[in-house]
């Protein structure tokens, strides 16, 4: 999340024209204004969506593995995950990765997030995720540094358990420091505005918002926050300078609703951060260890590798299994 | 991979159409797509990461789906489209028929009944589920009331169910209007827009204004929540008019979609193509009006211009309609509707006589080679898949009136193709993938 608010100074158009360049459009007057910035959110909702719909083919292949017997218990884990967050260049922060175990029985345990790839940030490459039993949440913070200088970074992980590896990604992210969507600051008196956001994350079963601030006049004006069809899922009033995550929202669309009486103005808010919820069952499978060959020693900690589906550096790395992120 | 690039401003628009995929680039990028397309290579050889992984996440090096199929053939049409007379109430300034004037020539019943049946046993030996009958013009349908209303009955008593169409300058009494929702399934109203502009351009043949009649229809359809579409005609001074007539029509009835032609004659009774200038003034004036249309959840189309279709046809006459004009000839094209049109002889493919259909399958063949020996002409043009080499009767105009110059429609059909294509891009906020941008909009057909 974000600490604190800078201005954003990325130029509207690159100066570089050697190098390729894609950009959204809107009209203006009789031509066309071109804008580098607004296109990176589109490129990295693109990203999501194409992630999404391969990792559930990913998870269906993982599915026909042959699980071990004698840990083939269904374990069942809700996770609740970024999906789009605004971070400013160079900064430090940390994205909360929030696991649930749903299962009835069985505990989850020896499961770790370990980092695939990675666009020119820092982050760990491995974090263990503690032992969680049935029905407990945990919070794994995974602290990172966005660079400078550029504009839009993804990072892939994937969930490994028992060395079952169900396939997972971070949601892209976007480095600047304006909202998702914000209200004027501050709003005005007897208005009433809707903003829609969509999570970019397909497979989203719920979706959660974060608000950096939300300061509307207690009981007098008010936040409604909607699903797609309109129904209110949560009405919030009152001051919340250092932010609030909404309760989750069924589906992939959020309507944030504000409306204020006759008197009394206040900041208004802004949205800051997506959150994906949704759930995956996976059977623990236990994998025979790759026969190593004699020409080629092992390397023994995984790091993450740019091969892009045919790995020739490091043989224990799963980066066959990312076609999702970088497809052939 | 079939890649254009098309200049807009100092950047590209770089278009896959087959693939239904557009964004915009700067020359870089339309040259390294331009190279891919040559030369496909594996993601991650040699591309920046952030421009594999965007072209990966928008499919860009994905393969063309394969292209649309061709016209069906041979030539065994399921719709009868009946041009019931030359006569009408109205003497529209631009009519290329001259509908109104000359001695009268109705379509008899027996014909049109001939045509029924031959469409009618065509589709049950293509084992459709309906057959198609539309009333059609050179003048309007309505004036030939009976033959229409028999016709229409005769067709219902056939042994397949029949959609029933009718393109109308919307000119009905009360008990016409009633008949007509009831009976016929489509309705296209040929309609201008503001009442000046009704006025001026479909006066009545006494010179008084249309407007107000054709408004009374409209509005009763519109009470009668049915839904039809407008064809517009548009004339010189486009940007001062047809925006404005576009306009009106959003805000004074649900009609959901308009298709817009121009026309540049200024005589009645002969075709005429553009020239250069009046090609742009139309192309400015369309997008124009194109945006109030979308802003207002209306379609507004124009018939060379559609990138949301992939086709190897322009119009389904001359492939799959049975074209039968008063005189009883056979015919491919609405427009070739007297025997001193100068594309008279290339598109009179056979006749209705003594009852029964009797079509000239030489004739038909050599009017489709001279169709696809045109289309094989535009295989380098990004509207090939589109426009499908145009209108083969207003290019004929077109090219008329440009001599040996470049085709003034070709340029139209570019421009405004291109002018759609950036404002897909725009609604799919970078990307278009054959979303579309209608869809978001649709609630607001509903509630105008």
């Amino acid at each position: 999340m974000a600490e604190e608010k800078s201005p954003l100074d990325l130029p509207e158009e690159q100066p570089d024209e050697e190098a390729p360049q894609v950009y959204s459009i809107k009209k203006e007057g009789d031509g066309w204004k071109f804008s580098r910035r607004e296109f990176l959110i589109a490129a990295a909702t693109a990203a999501a969506t194409a992630t999404g719909a391969a990792m559930h083919a990913l998870r269906r292949s993982q599915d026909t593995a042959e699980p071990d017997a004698e840990s083939a218990e269904l374990i069942h884990l809700e996770m609740a995950i970024p999906a789009m967050m605004l971070v400013s260049p160079g900064q430090t922060f940390v994205q909360v990765w929030t696991f649930t175990n749903r299962s009835d029985k069985s505990r989850c345990h020896g499961a770790r997030l370990r980092l695939l790839g990675i666009d020119e940030m820092k982050a760990p490459a491995m974090l263990d995720i503690p032992e969680i039993g049935p029905g407990e949440t945990v919070e794994v913070p995974v602290e990172m540094t966005a660079p400078a200088g550029k504009d839009a970074y993804r990072a892939a992980w994937s969930l490994e358990a028992d060395e079952g590896t169900p396939p997972l990604a971070s949601g892209p992210f976007v480095v600047l420091s304006t909202c998702i969507a914000e209200s004027p600051h501050p709003y005005p008196n007897s208005y009433n505005n809707t903003w829609t956001v969509t999570n970019p994350d397909t497979e989203a079963e719920r979706t959660r918002v974060h608000f950096s601030q939300l300061e509307v006049e207690t009981n007098w004006d008010y936040v409604y926050l909607k699903d797609e069809s309109g129904q209110v899922h949560q009405t919030i009033t009152g001051y919340y300078s250092s932010g609030l995550w909404s309760v989750p929202i069924p589906g992939r669309v959020v309507q944030v609703q504000l409306t204020s009486d006759s008197t009394v103005q206040a900041w208004g808010f802004c949205l800051d951060q997506i959150q994906t919820i949704r759930g995956i069952c996976y059977l623990p499978i236990i994998r025979r260890e790759p026969t190593p060959t004699p020409t080629r020693t092992p390397t023994p900690t995984p790091t993450p590798c740019k091969c892009y589906g045919v790995c020739t550096c490091n043989p224990h790395c799963t980066c066959d299994l990312i076609h999702y992120w970088y497809p052939n | 991979m079939e890649l254009y690039l098309i200049p807009v401003q100092d950047k590209f628009i770089i278009y896959r159409p087959l693939l239904r995929l557009a964004f915009v680039g700067n020359r870089a990028m339309a040259e390294l797509a331009a190279g891919l397309a040559k030369r496909p290579v594996l993601s991650g050889d040699g591309l920046p990461e952030e421009v594999r992984t965007f072209l990966d996440a928008v499919g860009f090096l994905q393969p063309d789906p394969p292209p649309p199929p061709p016209p069906p053939s041979p030539y065994c049409p399921s719709t009868a489209v009946l041009l019931m007379t030359n006569r009408c109430n109205l003497r529209c300034t631009y009519c290329y028929a001259s509908g109104g004037e000359g001695p009268v020539q109705d379509l008899p019943l027996e014909l049109a009944q001939a045509a029924i049946d031959q469409v009618c046993a065509n589709a049950v030996e293509q084992k459709l589920p309906r057959f198609e009958l539309t009333f059609h013009g050179g003048g309007e349908p309505v004036q030939v009331w009976e033959v229409l209303q028999a016709a229409t009955a005769y067709a219902r008593n056939k042994e397949l169910p029949c959609r029933t169409a009718i393109v109308s300058n919307g000119v009905w009494t009360d008990r016409q209007r009633e008949w007509i929702l009831e009976n016929i399934d489509e309705l296209s109203i040929s309609f201008d827009g503001r009442p000046q502009t009704q006025d001026r351009q479909r006066p009545f043949a006494s010179g008084r204004g249309s407007s107000r009649a054709v408004m009374r229809t409209l509005q009763a359809m519109d009470k009668a929540g049915f839904s039809y579409g407008i064809r517009m005609t548009a004339t010189a001074p486009w940007l001062e008019n047809l925006p404005e007539d576009v306009r009106f029509i959003c805000e004074e009835t649900a009609c959901p979609a308009m298709q817009v032609e121009p026309a540049f004659n200024t005589v009645r009774g002969v075709h005429q193509g553009p020239t250069e200038e009046e090609g742009a003034a139309f192309v400015e004036a369309f997008l124009v009006a194109f945006d109030i249309a979308l802003s207002a959840g209306r379609r507004l189309s124009y018939s060379a211009a559609r990138p949301w279709l992939l086709t190897q046809a322009f119009c389904t006459a001359p492939y799959a309609a049975l074209v039968v004009n008063a005189a009883g000839r056979l015919v491919s094209c609405y427009e070739v509707t007297s025997e001193t049109h100068p594309l008279a002889a290339l598109s009179t493919i056979g006749r209705v006589e003594d009852g029964r259909v009797a079509i000239d399958h030489s004739a038909h063949r050599a009017l489709v080679d001279h169709i696809e020996a045109h289309r094989a002409t535009c295989r380098d043009c990004f509207c090939y898949w589109h426009c499908a080499g145009d209108c083969y009767t207003r290019t004929y105009y077109a090219q008329a009136s440009a001599g040996t110059g470049a085709n003034p429609r070709c340029r139209i059909n570019r421009e405004i193709t291109a002018g759609m294509l950036l404002r897909y891009i725009m609604a799919g906020d970078g990307v278009w993938r054959g979303q579309d941008i209608y869809a978001q909009e649709a609630h607001l057909i509903k509630t105008f």
